[in-house]
């Protein structure tokens, strides 16, 4: 039997699928028993839902429709073919490798859905990205990554048709619960947006952006951190003698560059890159690639990414995506080496339709 | 695969286009060209100068010396009046003499004769010391075709014919206008004082009243009111006489009799001039009797003496010419401080030089404006407009000998002189438009009577032999002023707004607000004028205290809420709804609003109250202080004006009819508590503060100094006491933090405020007040409320553009910046508002552009009355509302209508000036955020 062909034919199917069930503009999600009840509805405002997570959440084993696979951290409960899965708008359960359940999670994702207006972007998400380690997205174009990494810090918030349910904990506090401070938890996240986006100011204004929002006013502190993140985001001496000129004079890639020098001048909890060595040349992105490396033990990364060297060559666990689902989840050794499912073995080696 | 190729229709479309933007484009750049190519060919003329455009000369000779010469409408002939006291007429286009009936002396010998006065009479005086009034001139009628002889009836149009005296001219409409000399003596009459011969005498007559000043050969200066009634039954008319005696008496060491004798103003001085530049003025203050106001020196330079002297058109103004060329314009000016009788000092105004050095031996003066001839001995011609100081024309050796006598035609379009040798000139000429040059329509301009040189716009005046002010900058100033108040009102509101709804308020909520705002815009401006008119200005005037505390109390109010809000536990905020939030805040404006109604009052109690003495003093309970205990520095004072009393309210002097009083008596008193209470006098009432009848400096101060007091204290806070604060441990989080903020907020409040005590405190002590400057009397129709109608009329535009400014600014950059955990207000003011500042710079300039150039609401809802006055309580008058005033009534191609030109001219120019500026500074602004 060839694997791969059926595989790539029902592939074929399952987009055309999708496109009906995500394009029609009445489409209603349809609400099976493992998903959280909560509904979009038309309200500006987000309702996300306090209460926990009916689902699994990370190191916990609960439910036992089917036996655990081997290595799994629990077992996948409802129905594990994919496209079925994609056919009938359900969520996913993914494969999280047993490894994870070593880690003290820092962020834990809780049955987290996310709606653009009536179409939905994420399904049903669980996951604990590991504390102070670096964690890497992958998968295909428009499957929800950069989505999950704005719904980290809030930033779809700015989205009036988005709506989610579930829920995330931040060192176990919720992050969409009605009562928490959203500058607070953003404060403590740095984010590196796919496209490069610095401010109209001079290169040390935006380094210095944070702390300056915070009131910080002296010159040596401003000074001293400007340098210290030009130097990791390999900038320093590039720019160490135009500091004073305009951020929009620099090239693509300083820019980006720029970019992650602001995010991480403030010393973030948590650091989120989207893509953030795409418009980089090789040295850049291994300059990039080498901080990233450095501060993996202190800081907690997520970082998404098209490169499959790359997420191979920085993150200590991958999660790849697949149509707003998490389908696996696991130590990056394993998920390029011995993926537990066929989807992220096909994403994985290239042979992806 | 098939090579793509353009098709033929859109290549046509692609080129039509293309023309068409080109023609549209070029077009509107034309219209603008064009536009200002026509306002400037309408304001040239005014700066050009006169012109010459003929001349001729012949030799005539006349029965005697001239001593007057008048030239008739049509310049035709000239009609002299000889030493004797006859006249003599030159036909100037044939140059053939007459003599015409009516002979001016009868039975006496002349031995003074007048100037020809305004209304074209003169007056003799006989050696035997009887005067005589003539009515000295031409007289134009239209001869019926019947009674036309055949000579007449041959004439070409233009074409004259000469007559036995006067001439006949066919015009253009082919009638026969007849022109003869017309002089009509009026029998002799004795003067009612003094004795002996005429020596000297000038006969005025300035809105119908006549006066005539004698100086007979006893040293009598006799003043005389001339009623000139005339026979039933035809005959001489007859003059009457009422003679007053001024007590003159000629300064040691000058001649008994002086050179020159003129009465002016309105009869009330009379002037006497030696030759030495010595005058004597004497007069007559209101309910006083004739005396010597003063005596001065108008020719301080050494070695010259006056050679020529004339009275001017409105008899205010005298022309003194001297042995040096130079011409000097000489009135008596108000002064609030000279030890004259009246108040009032002789200045000598404007000066003019021939260029010649050559003493002045004639001048002449217009009967339509301020305009005069000089001659001097070298046969030289100039002609100046006095105000303006424009030299119209000017003819070097006209003729060959000094002149004589030297004229100008009634219509402005000729001149007339004739040497001692009897060569006669009769020029013709187009005189421009004397009344405008630079220096009179920008700049400062010494009018008849004013105290010193001003702005002033004063286009028509009640009197014809007034003078015309035409000074643009009281104009160019309201529309500043207009402008400015205006932009303060709406430039604030407006930005806040549309950085509300671009930056917090939802999209679908947005969506609804913006056509509302924009909708705004559409509302005539001719509604909102009458709004402010009939509806605002009536309430502001009842409200003022409360308009005027409102503009803190309102903002503050705001600012307290949002302070409190920090308060409010984030799960109960967050449960408002952003609509909620915007009604929240609508109450909390509505209810300020009314408070500061209250407020307002409650303030007004405490600052404008009139004590016990101001209520005793406007009950009338006063006592006339006299001149002697006076305060020194007034002591001197002649004509005491209210706000020169004023600082010394403090001493116990109040001003009352040009003087000084105290209070006297108790306010218990019955019959004056009674008063009080009647009339309501121990009522707070601001604008009695700002009419200066109440209160000192200190008060008004401190409205001034509030917004300077707060930002003094804001900027000192931030520079002294912020970054303490931040450094404490709570100041960052929670609860304490926001209690903090409140804390500071409501400490800066009052601090502010007391900082502007201190201010208002240490400027009243140095002697400034208020009502001197910004503040002043209330006109309902005032600054304020023109700034705040004005400035709703402009809202929508400043708003609307600079919200589209905001909104085009990238998503992205919102998300960087709250993505590094900035709050919103963050994000908008050190992200979205700098990115947005050109596109805001041209919503501000478009709106000021708007402001400038607006009509209907200053029209409607100011006094319209030019002045020059900062006080924000007083109206004014723009440019545009100018022009729409006094266009109708400007008749084509007058000096006013011309002037109207340079209004709009102006108006253009203050525009394109400030939008050039404003590009200037918009695309420095944007090359900051070019690469975007
Ligand atoms: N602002 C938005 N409004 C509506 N739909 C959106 C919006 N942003 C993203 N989407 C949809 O959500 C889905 C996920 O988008 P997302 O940007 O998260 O993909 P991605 O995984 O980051 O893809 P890429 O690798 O190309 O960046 C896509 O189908 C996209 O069309
Ligand atoms: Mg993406």
């Amino acid at each position: 039997m060839s694997l791969e062909s059926t595989e790539q034919v029902d592939t074929f199917q399952a987009r055309r699928e999708i496109d009906r069930l995500i394009v029609h503009p009445n489409f209603v999600p349809p609400t099976p028993a493992t998903e959280h009840p909560t509904m979009p509805t038309d309200q500006p405002k987000q309702t996300a839902s306090a209460e926990p997570a009916a689902a699994p959440a990370g190191g916990l084993t609960a439910g036992a429709a089917q036996p655990p696979a081997a290595g799994l951290l629990y077992p996948r409960t409802g129905p594990t073919d994919f496209l079925e899965c994609v056919r009938l708008g359900h969520p996913y359960p993914p494969a999280v490798h047993a490894a994870l359940g070593r880690e003290k999670p820092l962020l834990e994702v809780q049955d987290f859905s996310l709606f653009y207006g009536q179409s939905r972007a994420l399904y049903s998400i669980n996951m604990s990205i590991p504390n102070k380690k670096v964690t890497a997205m992958i998968g295909p174009s428009g499957c929800g990554k950069s989505t999950l990494l704005r719904s980290i810090n809030r930033l779809n918030d700015l989205i009036d048709s988005v709506s989610v349910t579930g829920d995330m904990l931040l060192s176990g506090r919720s992050v969409y619960a009605p009562n928490v401070d959203v500058i607070d938890i953003r404060k403590r996240i740095g984010m590196v947006f796919q496209k490069s986006n610095p401010f109209p100011m001079s290169i040390f204004e935006n380094v210095v952006y944070s702390l300056r929002i915070d009131g910080e006013r002296r010159k040596g502190v401003l000074e001293q951190t400007c340098e210290k993140a030009l130097r990791a985001a390999a900038l320093w001496n590039e720019v160490k003698d135009r500091l004073k000129e305009s951020a929009l004079g620099l090239s693509g890639g300083q820019q980006q560059r720029i970019c992650i020098a602001r995010a991480i001048a403030a010393e973030p909890e948590v650091l989120l890159m989207d893509e953030p060595c795409s418009a980089l040349d090789p040295i850049a992105t291994l300059k990039v690639e080498e901080f990233i490396r450095e501060i993996a033990g202190r800081i907690t990364v997520v970082i998404v990414t098209h490169n499959m060297q790359q997420a191979a060559r920085v993150s200590d666990y991958t999660a790849f995506m697949y149509l707003g689902r998490l389908v696996e989840f696991g130590p990056t050794a394993d998920i390029f080496q011995k993926p537990k499912l066929p989807e992220t073995e096909q994403y994985v080696t290239g042979r992806f339709g | 695969m098939a090579r793509r190729v353009t098709s033929q229709r859109v290549r046509f479309l692609d080129a039509a286009s293309r023309v068409v933007i080109t023609i549209g484009g070029v077009g509107i750049v034309a219209a603008v060209l064009a536009i200002m190519v026509y306002l400037g060919a309408n304001v040239l003329p005014l700066f050009s100068s006169g012109r010459l455009v003929a001349a001729q000369t012949r030799g005539v000779t006349l029965a005697g010396e001239p001593v007057l010469g008048v030239i008739d409408e049509y310049r035709g002939g000239t009609l002299f009046m000889l030493r004797d006291g006859r006249a003599q007429g030159v036909q100037t286009d044939s140059w053939t003499t007459f003599a015409p009936e009516g002979v001016a002396v009868e039975g006496g010998k002349a031995s003074a004769i007048s100037q020809v006065n305004d209304a074209g009479s003169t007056a003799i005086g006989l050696g035997d010391g009887r005067v005589q009034v003539v009515t000295f001139g031409f007289e134009t009628d239209f001869i019926a075709p019947e009674d036309a002889t055949p000579a007449m009836k041959a004439l070409e149009r233009g074409q004259r014919l000469t007559l036995d005296a006067g001439y006949v001219e066919m015009t253009p409409q082919r009638q026969l206008r007849r022109t003869v000399p017309k002089v009509v003596a009026t029998a002799p009459v004795e003067l009612g004082a003094g004795s002996g011969g005429v020596e000297r005498i000038d006969f005025r007559a300035s809105s119908g009243a006549q006066y005539l000043v004698v100086l007979r050969g006893d040293g009598t200066l006799v003043f005389n009111t001339v009623s000139i009634t005339r026979p039933l039954g035809g005959g001489k008319p007859r003059t009457r006489l009422e003679s007053e005696v001024i007590p003159f008496a000629s300064p040691k060491g000058l001649p008994a009799v002086p050179d020159y004798l003129f009465a002016k103003d309105g009869g009330t001085q009379v002037l006497a001039i030696w030759n030495d530049g010595t005058v004597q003025r004497y007069t007559k203050p209101l309910g006083e009797q004739w005396q010597l106001g003063e005596t001065t020196d108008v020719l301080p330079e050494g070695g010259r003496t006056i050679t020529a002297a004339r009275m001017l058109l409105g008899s205010r103004t005298l022309v003194l010419g001297d042995s040096a060329g130079e011409v000097r314009g000489v009135f008596a000016a108000r002064s609030g401080t000279m030890r004259t009788p009246d108040g009032e000092v002789l200045v000598v105004a404007h000066r003019f030089e021939t260029g010649y050095g050559l003493p002045i031996t004639a001048i002449g003066n217009s009967m339509r404006d301020r305009c005069f001839v000089v001659g001097d001995g070298g046969g030289n011609l100039v002609v100046w407009h006095m105000t303006s100081g424009k030299e119209i024309v000017r003819l070097a050796r006209a003729l060959p000998g000094a002149i004589a006598l030297a004229s100008v035609a009634p219509k402005l379009d000729g001149l007339g002189a004739i040497d001692a040798q009897g060569k006669m000139v009769s020029i013709a000429m187009g005189v421009g438009h004397p009344e405008a040059s630079v220096r009179a329509l920008f700049g400062r301009v010494w009018y008849e009577g004013d105290p010193a040189p001003a702005f002033t716009y004063q286009a028509s005046t009640g009197e014809d032999t007034a003078e015309t002010k035409y000074s643009k900058v009281p104009l160019i100033f309201g529309t500043i002023k207009a402008t400015l108040y205006a932009m303060l009102f709406a430039v604030p509101i407006a930005l806040l707004a549309a950085l509300y709804t671009s930056e917090f308020l939802h999209p679908r909520v947005k969506n609804g607000i913006k056509p509302v705002i924009e909708m705004m815009a559409s509302l005539p401006s001719v509604v909102l004028g009458f709004l402010a008119a009939i509806v605002i200005a009536p309430i502001f005037r009842d409200i003022l205290p409360g308009v005027l505390t409102s503009l803190l109390v309102v903002p503050a109010a705001v600012l307290t809420g949002a302070y409190l809000w920090q308060l409010v536990p984030i799960r109960v905020a967050s449960r408002l709804s952003n609509v909620q939030h915007l009604l929240l805040v609508v109450v909390i404006v509505l209810v300020a609003g009314v408070a500061s109604i209250g407020l307002g009052r409650a303030a007004q109690g405490v600052l404008f109250t009139p004590t016990a003495d101001e209520q005793l003093v406007m009950a009338g309970s006063t006592r006339v202080v006299p001149r002697a205990e006076w305060p020194e520095s007034l002591r001197d004072v002649r004509s005491l004006s209210a706000e020169q009393a004023r600082p010394f309210r403090g001493e116990g002097f109040y001003y009352r009819d040009g003087g000084l009083v105290r209070p006297v008596g108790d306010i218990r008193e019955p019959a004056t508590a009674q008063l009080i209470a009647i009339n309501g006098l121990d009522r707070a009432d601001m604008r009695l503060w700002l009419d200066g009848v109440i209160g000192g400096p200190w008060p008004g101060w401190i409205l001034v100094m509030t917004a300077p007091g707060l930002i003094l204290t804001v900027l000192l806070r931030a520079r002294f006491v912020d970054p303490f604060v931040q450094a404490l441990p709570f100041a960052r989080v929670g609860i304490s933090a926001a209690l903090l903020e409140l804390g500071k907020f409501v400490g800066t409040l009052v601090v502010g405020l007391g900082v502007a005590g201190v201010l208002a405190w240490v400027v009243t002590a140095s002697g400034l007040d208020p009502r001197d400057s910004i503040l002043g009397s209330y006109t309902q129709r005032n600054t304020l409320v023109v700034g705040i109608v004005m400035g709703f009329a402009v809202i929508p535009i400043i708003y609307t553009i600079s919200e589209d400014a905001l909104s085009a600014v990238p998503g992205q950059l919102r998300s960087a910046s709250l993505g590094c955990g900035a709050t919103r207000w963050q994000t908008a003011t050190r992200v979205v508002l700098p990115i947005a500042l050109s596109g805001i710079f041209s919503a501000v300039m478009i709106g000021l552009g708007r402001a400038a150039g607006e009509t209907m609401i200053v029209l409607m809802a100011t006094g319209n009355t030019p002045g020059m006055s900062m006080n924000i309580f007083s109206g004014f008058r723009t440019l545009a509302a100018n022009i729409a005033v006094e266009m109708p009534e400007a008749s084509k191609a007058s000096t006013h209508y011309y002037v109207l030109f340079l209004g709009a001219l102006c108006l253009f120019a203050l525009t394109f000036v400030v939008n050039t500026l404003a590009e200037f500074v918009r695309i420095r602004v944007r090359r900051r955020s070019a690469a975007l």
